[in-house]
């Protein structure tokens, strides 16, 4: 025991530390990735696998396709979505409410929930060493909780996010499930990011400042994944959130949306302070992660359109 | 072999050729079917006519193909089903699809975003696109059929809220059997004018096809079968 630290007082230190100081000294991998940079202008970039959008949910293929793109990109790092390596039905136990009124929802959430409760925790290592052996690091794992989530299976999806050697778990998820999160990420000591979308009517949504702060005032264990373009399309400054907040944000997802609900738009043409956003990080020096999320249309293979966002990144930053 | 199967699959037949005919088969190249290289790209499948590329460039570029699926099928993030939604099928040269477009649907678990800058050519050419997948969709659907209907159903939809009647007419085709079925299949105004303007027909079985639920198609066929 550290002298004068008592181990609560250690675990709620540990708890509040900056997620990726704490991953650098937990985990050297997190510093190295041979083959590619692990920053670029002094920023560390990821991808949001979601991006990939010609990546199908529930295929064999989704990893390696993945890395391919992920090399393809020089983008060292990612949060992979559960839908890339859970089997099919696990795409439609997640975020979206309308997917559960599908016919033989019930047998198709049934079905996720065994595998996820049986599949070997070695599948996941697995899928960690592919990356690794790639010279890519998975960053974080992002699992949608809610309330049709077992307890068995919140707990599965810690040991599944731990073996995949993710540092945290980002999650779209709500207020209410957050609650409940609580004794898991206490007992666990790991990390939830709250990610946010941008409705401004149900109060249970992270949409809102107050609506993270609510979150974060819950655990010490939670943290944030401040999406850049929901938050401005919700009509909030994300540049003075993360001054607020930076120290509880693990991850910002970049993207460009236009204010007032309005759509994606490559990088550089909507209303998200992209590049106040970056330049704000680089010279605070926060250790806060930039990944990117491609969602704007194009006719462009995914691949391109987030090399492009990579490109939009790396002349802010020149 | 004879027998009510095989008048079915013979109604199904002429039904395909009657929408195919006037509607959608003979302007589109099937989603995924016989694409030939560079005519497919992350937008899906190029359309026949210059307007309905233009509402594919809007459809795309507005990223609805990420939500609505690029063919309307795939359908995710709890999007609306445009291939099946009525309001839809309800629309005219985007007079609602261009509302709802424009406004965007902030209240839903995650909004669709607010086109409010696309200009009424853009809603027009969305629109259009929009209901050309949905009617090369449906077409499909309804010919993936194969058990036979309710012919006394197809019967009441055909004299009644399907129209068929007002141009169709069972009478010529029971009376006489190769110049009744044509006339029957190609009435009067089914014809394509020579500047290619959809014919009555044409339009009134687009409709049709947006708006007729496979189970009608089903039982108007059924009922076909049943004029043999």
């Amino acid at each position: 025991m550290l002298a004068g630290i008592g181990r609560r007082g250690f675990c709620k230190g540990l708890a509040a530390m900056p997620l990726a100081v704490r991953g650098m000294l937990a985990d050297p991998m997190a510093a190295m990735v041979p083959g590619l940079p692990p920053t670029m202008g002094g920023l560390h970039f990821g991808v949001e696998t979601f991006s990939f959008h010609d990546v199908q949910q529930g295929d064999a293929e989704a990893v390696p396709s993945i890395i391919r793109y992920m090399t393809m990109a020089g983008i060292p790092e990612c949060e992979i979505m559960s839908g890339h390596i859970e089997p099919y039905p696990s795409a439609m136990t997640g975020w979206w409410v309308q997917t559960r009124k599908a016919p033989g929802f019930a047998e198709m959430r049934e079905a996720a929930r065994q595998w996820r409760l049986t599949v070997p925790m070695d599948y996941y290592v697995k899928i960690r060493k592919q990356f690794e052996d790639a010279g890519l690091r998975i960053y974080y794992y992002n699992i949608n909780f809610n309330e049709t989530f077992t307890d068995a299976e919140r707990d599965r999806s810690f040991e599944a996010a731990k073996a995949l050697g993710a540092e945290a778990i980002s999650s779209s998820t709500v207020l209410s499930e957050a609650q409940r999160l609580v004794p898991f990420v206490e007992r666990h000591k790991y990390h939830v990011a709250m990610h946010n979308h941008n409705n401004p009517v149900d109060p249970d949504q992270f949409a809102s400042p107050a609506s993270f702060e609510k979150a974060l005032a819950m655990s010490p264990w939670f943290q944030c994944t401040l999406d850049t373009g929901h938050f401005t399309a919700g009509n909030n400054d994300a540049v003075a959130f993360l001054k607020q907040h930076h120290e509880r944000i693990t991850n910002v997802h970049l993207r460009d949306r236009k204010r007032n609900n309005g759509p994606n738009r490559p990088f550089g043409h909507g209303d998200t302070p992209l590049k106040e956003i970056l330049l704000t990080i680089r010279d605070n020096k926060w250790p806060v992660r930039c990944y990117i999320e491609y969602e704007y249309g194009s006719f462009r293979p995914s691949v391109d359109e987030v090399k492009a966002c990579m490109q939009y990144c790396r002349e802010v930053l020149a | 072999m004879s027998g009510p199967g095989s008048m079915f699959r013979h109604a199904m037949v002429a039904v395909a050729f009657a929408i195919g005919t006037m509607g959608v088969a003979a302007q589109t190249l099937l989603p995924g079917e016989a694409a030939k290289p560079g005519d497919r790209d992350t937008g899906g499948v190029r359309p026949p006519t210059e307007k309905l590329e233009h509402g594919r460039i809007v459809f795309v570029q507005s990223s609805c193909h990420f939500c609505h699926g690029t063919d309307l099928t795939q359908a995710q993030m709890g999007a609306a089903d445009l291939m099946h939604d009525q309001l839809v099928g309800m629309d005219v040269d985007g007079n609602l699809i261009g509302v709802i477009a424009k406004a965007g649907l902030p209240n839903l678990q995650t909004s669709m975003p607010s086109f409010s800058e696309l200009t009424p050519q853009q809603i027009s050419d969305l629109a259009a696109y929009v209901h050309y997948l949905r009617q090369v969709g449906r077409y499909k659907e309804a010919m993936a059929y194969t058990k036979p209907g309710d012919a006394a159903a197809g019967k009441v939809f055909f004299e009644g809220d399907g129209g068929c009647a007002k141009c169709h007419s069972t009478a010529d085709r029971k009376s006489v059997a190769i110049a009744g079925k044509a006339k029957m299949l190609m009435p009067a105004g089914a014809v394509p004018k020579e500047d290619l303007t959809p014919s009555a027909g044409a339009v009134a079985h687009q409709h049709l096809l947006e708006t007729a639920t496979v189970t009608q198609w089903q039982d108007v066929a059924t009922y076909m079968g049943t004029l043999q």
